[in-house]
C-alpha cells in the first residue's frame, strides 16, 4: 500500500454504536473509502459492523484498524476482519506498580530514569494467537510480573520491560517484528548509572 | 343663561357625527397600521431567519460534517425554541433527516439554507417560521389599538361635547329663549349673549346672528314706534277732525283743538287766525296749567299785529311752514320784541318750534303754533302732522265762513225782498188809488174835465215810469245774476255833456232834496262808451248823493286825463265807517240801515258793473259823517271795432 490520504476524521465518542453509525455515514460520504482506522478496538468494531453492513469486504475492500488488543478485536484480527489492533500500553500500569514495589522496600528507581515512554505494537494476523498465549486469559493473569522486580530478584540490575523480556519470561517463541515495535523508549541513563 | 335646549340634541348629533367617523376613520387607520404592523412583522420574522442562517447554519454544517447528529439534533430543537420557528430540518446529502419541531400549518414561511464544508455540500436546512404568532399578536394589537381609539374618541367626543355646549348650544339656548320671549315690551333690552366684547378679530358666527337679531329687534322697534307714531297721529287727527266737526262756532272749536295738541303733539299752543289782514289769536293752551296765564301775558302784552315778524303772523300772512328743531337763545331773540319778551316765552318753555299756516282754497286763514320746551322735539313727521291738521282746521274754518257767507247771503236776500216789495209797493199805491179814483168818477157818470184827465193820466204815466226805474236794474241784476254779460252799444260820448243833460233831468230830485249841486266839468270828455249805460252810472251815483247828502252841497266833478276821464261825485253826507265800504258794490249791500233809507241795494253794485265793463274801476272813500266820495275812472282809448 502506498501513501493513504486522510479524508475525514471524526469523534465517535468511544462508542460502538456511534462509531457504527459514523462509519456508515462515512461511507455513503466517501464511497471510495479504503481504510477505517479507530482510536480503540469498540469503534473499530463497530465500524467494522458498518462496513460489513454496507456489502464491502473488511481485510479487502476497506481496511479497519484499531487500539487496544481486546479480545473481540484480537479475534477479529485473527479472522481477517481487522487489519491489526495496536496495544500493549496498557502494560504501563503494570510497570508503575513494579517500580512502587520495589521503591517501597528500598530500591529507588531513580536511576532508571524518570521519563517513561511506551510505543504501541500492532498485532497483524499473523501474532494473535502468540500474543493471547502471551496475555492469557483476560487481565494478563498469565504474566508473572515478580520477575521484574528489582527486590524479588536481587540479580536484576536493570529493569526490562521490553517485549523481549515478557516472552522470555514466559518462554515463548519470540515474534520478530514485536520485538522492534514494542517496549520502553527511555533515555539511556548514562549519568545517573553507576 | 336661558332655557336650556333639552338634551343638548345638537351635541348629541355631532357627538354620533364624531363617533361615527372615528370609528371609520379608526378602522382605516387600524387597517393601515396593521398593515405596516404586519409587514414589519414578516420583515422581522425573515431577519430573524437570516439571523439563524448566520449564527446557526455554520455549526449545523459543522455537525453534519462531523457526523455528530445528537448535537445537530439539539441544534434543530435549539432552533424551535425561537419566536414563531416552528420546524428545522436537514437533509443531508447522505439522505439522512433529522427534524424538530411539527410541521407548520398553512401559514408559514420556510426558509432553506444550504450546507457545505468548504466546497462540499453538506445539505439542506430548512427553518420554517409560523405566521401564526404574528396574527395573535396583531389580533392582540388590534384590540389594544380599538381599544385606545375608542377611548380616545369618547374623551375627545366628550370633550367637542362640552366645547359645543359650551361654546354654541348655550348660546342657542339664549337666542331660542330671547327670540321666543321677545314682544313689543322687550324691543329695548338687546340681545347680549357674553359678558366679554368680542376680539378684535371680530366675533364668531353667534355675534353675527346676535347682531342681525339685534339689527332686526332695532328694526322691528323703530317700525314700532313708527307705527305708533303713526297711530297717536290718527288718533290725534280723528279727534281734532271730530271736534272741527262739532261745531261750526271756530271761536269755540279752536281752542279746544289747541288743548287737543298740547300733550300729543306740544307743550304749549296757539292759533291764530288772519281776519281782515290782522291777527287775532282764538286759542292757546299750556299743559302746564300754571302757565297759562303767561300765555294770557303774552297774547296782551304782545299781539302779533301789523307788520309783526313773528314766526305765526309771518307764517300766518306769506310764509312756508317753519320748523325749528332747537331754538336757540339767538334765534329766538330774532323772533322777540325785546329782552321781557324773550324771558316770557322762555318761562313758557321753547326749545322747539312748529309753525304751520291755516290755508283753504289759496286762502290764508292763519296759523298754528306748536312749541315745545324739549329740544329737538320737531321732525319733518310732526312737520307732516301739524300741517295735516292745519289742512283739516283750514277746512272746517273755511267751511264755516263759507256758511257765514252763506247765510248772510240768504239774510241780505230776504231782506232784499222785503224792501223790493216795499219799494215797488209805495209807487204803486198812490197809482192805484188815483186809478180807482179814475174808474169811480167814470161809473157814477160824472163828467171828467179833459184838462184833469190829462193831468191824472200825466201822473200815473210818471209814477209807472218810476215803477220802471225801479225794475230796470232788477232785470240788469237778475241778467248779470245768471251769468249773461252786459251789453254795451259803444259810441262817441261826451261825458261832460251827458251828466249835464242827467243833472237837468233830476232837477226836480235835487230841488226836493235842497242839497246844491256845484258842477264842475271839464269837456270835452270824449269816449267809446255805451251813452244810456253811462247815464244810469251818473243817475246813479247822484241819486246815492242826494240820498245820503242831508241836503248838503254836491259836487260834481269830470276831468279828462290821459288816456281817461275821471267822474267825481262827492257828497257831505252821513258817510260811512271803513269796513262798509267795500260791501257797498255788493249785490244787495248797503252802507246804512235799510229801515232809514230806502233803495233796492242793487244800484251801486249795478253801477260798478257797468263801469268795469266799460274797462274802467269806482273807488269809494268815505268816513262816518263827513260824506263820501265816489271816483269813477273810464279808459277812452277804445278801439272804434270794440263798438257791439
Amino acid at each position: 500500500m502506498g501513501g493513504a490520504e486522510l479524508l475525514q476524521g471524526v469523534s465517535a465518542s468511544w462508542d460502538v454504536e456511534v462509531a457504527r453509525r459514523k462509519a456508515e455515514l462515512l461511507l455513503r460520504r466517501y464511497p471510495e473509502l479504503q481504510l477505517l482506522w479507530a482510536a480503540n478496538d469498540t469503534m473499530a468494531l463497530g465500524a467494522l459492523r458498518a462496513v460489513e453492513a454496507s456489502g464491502r469486504r473488511p481485510g479487502q475492500d476497506v481496511l479497519l484498524g484499531g487500539i487496544d488488543w481486546t479480545p473481540a478485536a484480537l479475534q477479529a484480527v485473527r479472522e481477517g476482519r481487522l487489519v491489526t489492533t495496536l496495544g500493549g500500553h496498557f502494560l504501563e500500569g503494570a510497570w508503575a506498580l513494579v517500580l512502587l514495589y520495589d521503591h517501597h522496600h528500598g530500591r529507588d528507581f531513580a536511576s532508571e530514569g524518570l521519563e517513561w515512554r511506551t510505543s504501541l505494537a500492532p498485532i497483524s494476523r499473523a501474532e494473535v494467537d502468540t500474543l493471547q498465549q502471551l496475555l492469557g486469559e483476560g487481565d494478563c493473569a498469565a504474566i508473572d510480573f515478580r520477575a521484574f522486580s528489582k527486590v524479588a530478584n536481587p540479580a536484576l540490575t536493570h529493569d526490562d520491560f521490553s517485549f523481549r523480556a515478557l516472552f522470555a519470561q514466559r518462554r515463548l517463541r519470540f515474534p520478530g517484528p514485536l520485538l522492534e515495535s514494542y517496549g520502553f523508549t527511555r533515555p539511556l541513563p548514562s549519568e545517573h548509572h553507576p | 343663561m336661558g332655557r336650556r335646549i333639552p338634551g343638548n340634541r345638537l351635541g348629541r348629533r355631532l357627538l354620533g357625527a364624531i363617533v361615527l367617523f372615528s370609528v371609520a376613520a379608526s378602522l382605516v387607520s387600524t387597517a393601515v397600521q396593521l398593515a405596516t404592523d404586519y409587514r414589519g412583522e414578516v420583515h422581522a420574522l425573515e431577519e430573524r431567519l437570516e439571523q439563524l442562517r448566520l449564527s446557526y447554519a455554520q455549526s449545523v454544517a459543522q455537525s453534519l460534517w462531523s457526523l455528530d447528529e445528537a448535537p445537530l439534533r439539539i441544534q434543530l430543537e435549539g432552533m424551535t425554541t425561537l419566536p414563531d420557528i416552528v420546524q428545522a430540518e436537514v437533509d443531508s446529502a447522505l439522505g439522512t433527516h433529522y427534524q424538530a419541531g411539527a410541521a407548520p400549518g398553512t401559514d408559514a414561511v420556510v426558509r432553506s439554507i444550504p450546507l457545505y464544508h468548504g466546497p462540499l455540500f453538506l445539505g439542506t436546512l430548512r427553518v420554517s417560521a409560523t405566521l401564526e404568532g404574528i396574527h395573535a399578536r396583531l389580533r392582540d394589537r388590534v384590540l389594544v389599538i380599538l381599544a385606545t381609539h375608542a377611548a380616545q374618541t369618547f374623551l375627545i367626543a366628550l370633550f367637542v361635547l362640552f366645547v359645543v355646549q359650551r361654546m354654541v348650544t348655550q348660546h342657542l339656548a339664549t337666542l331660542a329663549a330671547y327670540t321666543r320671549g321677545l314682544g313689543p315690551a322687550h324691543l329695548d333690552a338687546p340681545l347680549v349673549l357674553r359678558h366679554e366684547a368680542p376680539g378684535p378679530a371680530g366675533g364668531d358666527e353667534l355675534d353675527e346672528v346676535c347682531s342681525a337679531i339685534n339689527e332686526m329687534r332695532e328694526s322691528l322697534r323703530q317700525e314700532l314706534g313708527e307705527r305708533q307714531r303713526s297711530e297717536a297721529a290718527n288718533a290725534l287727527l280723528a279727534e281734532a277732525g271730530e271736534v272741527l266737526l262739532s261745531s261750526l262756532e271756530m271761536e269755540k272749536v279752536l281752542p279746544r283743538v289747541a288743548s287737543l295738541c298740547v300733550g300729543a303733539l306740544a307743550d304749549w299752543c296757539v292759533i291764530d287766525l288772519l281776519e281782515d289782514g290782522e291777527m287775532r289769536r282764538v286759542g292757546g293752551a299750556h299743559v302746564d296749567a300754571e302757565k297759562r296765564a303767561l300765555l294770557g301775558e303774552l297774547q296782551r302784552r304782545y299781539p302779533p299785529g301789523p307788520g309783526s315778524t313773528s314766526p305765526p303772523a309771518h307764517v300766518a300772512r306769506q310764509g312756508p311752514p317753519v320748523l325749528v328743531p332747537h331754538v336757540t337763545d339767538e334765534k329766538l331773540r330774532a323772533m322777540v320784541v325785546d329782552e321781557a319778551h324773550f324771558q316770557l316765552a322762555r318761562a313758557l318753555g321753547i326749545q322747539s318750534l312748529l309753525v304751520v299756516p291755516l290755508v283753504a282754497r289759496e286762502h290764508r286763514l292763519g296759523a298754528i303754533t306748536f312749541v315745545s320746551a324739549t329740544p329737538e322735539r320737531y321732525g319733518p313727521a310732526e312737520l307732516a302732522l301739524a300741517r295735516e291738521l292745519a289742512s283739516r282746521a283750514a277746512i272746517a274754518l273755511d267751511n264755516a265762513r263759507l256758511y257765514r257767507h252763506a247765510e248772510r247771503a240768504i239774510r241780505l236776500r230776504e231782506v232784499f225782498l222785503s224792501v223790493a216789495a216795499h219799494e215797488l209797493r209805495t209807487p204803486l199805491l198812490p197809482l192805484q188809488l188815483r186809478l180807482q179814483s179814475l174808474l169811480r168818477r167814470g161809473r157814477s157818470g160824472a163828467a171828467l174835465e179833459p184838462a184833469r184827465l190829462l193831468e191824472e193820466v200825466a201822473t200815473a204815466e210818471r209814477q209807472t215810469r218810476q215803477m220802471g226805474l225801479l225794475v230796470d236794474p232788477l232785470l240788469d241784476v237778475s241778467q248779470l245774476s245768471a251769468g249773461h254779460a252786459l251789453e254795451l252799444r259803444r259810441r262817441r260820448v261826451d261825458l261832460s255833456a251827458l251828466v249835464a243833460e242827467v243833472l237837468e233831468e233830476l232837477r226836480p230830485q235835487v230841488e226836493a232834496s235842497g242839497s246844491e249841486v256845484r258842477r264842475e266839468l271839464r269837456g270835452p270828455a270824449v269816449g267809446w262808451w255805451d251813452a244810456r249805460r253811462l247815464e244810469q252810472v251818473v243817475t246813479g251815483l247822484v241819486r246815492n248823493a242826494l240820498k245820503f247828502g242831508e241836503g248838503r252841497p254836491i259836487d260834481v266833478r269830470v276831468t279828462p286825463r290821459d288816456g281817461a276821464v275821471v267822474l267825481v261825485v262827492r257828497d257831505n253826507g252821513i258817510g260811512m265807517p271803513e269796513g262798509e265800504r267795500e260791501r257797498l258794490f255788493e249785490r244787495f249791500g248797503r252802507g246804512v240801515p235799510v229801515r232809514h233809507y230806502g233803495g233796492l241795494g242793487l244800484g251801486l253794485y249795478l253801477t260798478r258793473q257797468l263801469v268795469v265793463a266799460h274797462g274802467g274801476s269806482i273807488s269809494v272813500e268815505s268816513r262816518p259823517g263827513e260824506g263820501s266820495t265816489f271816483t269813477v275812472e273810464l279808459p277812452v282809448d277804445e278801439a272804434p271795432d270794440a263798438v257791439g
